[in-house]
């Protein structure tokens, strides 16, 4: 089911971290340009 | 096995997202220590994040559990994705949860979203440009 707007802000408020190991705001991927998130099941 | 050959066919694809104005974005939910790992396996040199907590994967309702990971299609696709050299060596992250595709726009509303069924099962890169307007 696709995710309502709350959900959306919800995701945006969590965190993600690169591989220098710093984490920024999910939100901030998709402030300026709109953005295709592929989430993979794990890094296998 | 599976995870690494849908990130392999964003490769050639790459420009095409760029083109239509789109930011694309890998997230996985492994230890960040991988995504180098995971990075030199597919040869993805785009952006790769991940959230080890795995709460996105929940709010998202992106689907968790051994039934949805275990089905005929997945050995077929996952022999597949072996016979193209895209072998699973090692699992970092929670093999059961599931993953899918999101695309959100800077007001915050939603474009494309798929939920993958099953382990073995996620959404063509084409379906995703054709599927996003320009």
């Amino acid at each position: 089911m696709q995710p309502s707007l709350q959900q959306i802000e919800q995701l945006g408020q969590l965190e993600i971290l690169d591989e220098q190991e710093i984490s920024f705001k999910f939100n901030s991927l998709w402030k300026e340009q709109t953005t295709v998130l592929i989430f993979v099941r794990h890094f296998g | 096995m599976i995870c690494r050959r849908q990130v392999a066919d964003l490769i050639p694809k790459q420009a095409e997202f760029q083109n239509k104005g789109l930011r694309l974005v890998v997230i996985g939910n492994g230890d960040s220590y991988f995504i180098k790992t995971f990075r030199e396996d597919t040869g993805f040199q785009g952006e790769i994040y991940t959230d080890p907590s795995r709460q996105s994967y929940t709010i998202l309702q992106f689907k968790k559990g051994i039934r949805s990971s275990v089905r005929l299609k997945t050995l077929t696709t996952g022999l597949k994705a072996i016979m193209e050299g895209h072998s699973q060596k090692s699992v970092q992250g929670d093999p059961w949860q599931q993953g899918g595709v999101i695309v959100i726009t800077p007001g915050q509303s939603i474009s494309f979203f798929y939920a993958n069924q099953e382990a073995g099962d996620y959404v063509e890169v084409e379906t995703i440009l054709m599927k996003i307007p320009r």
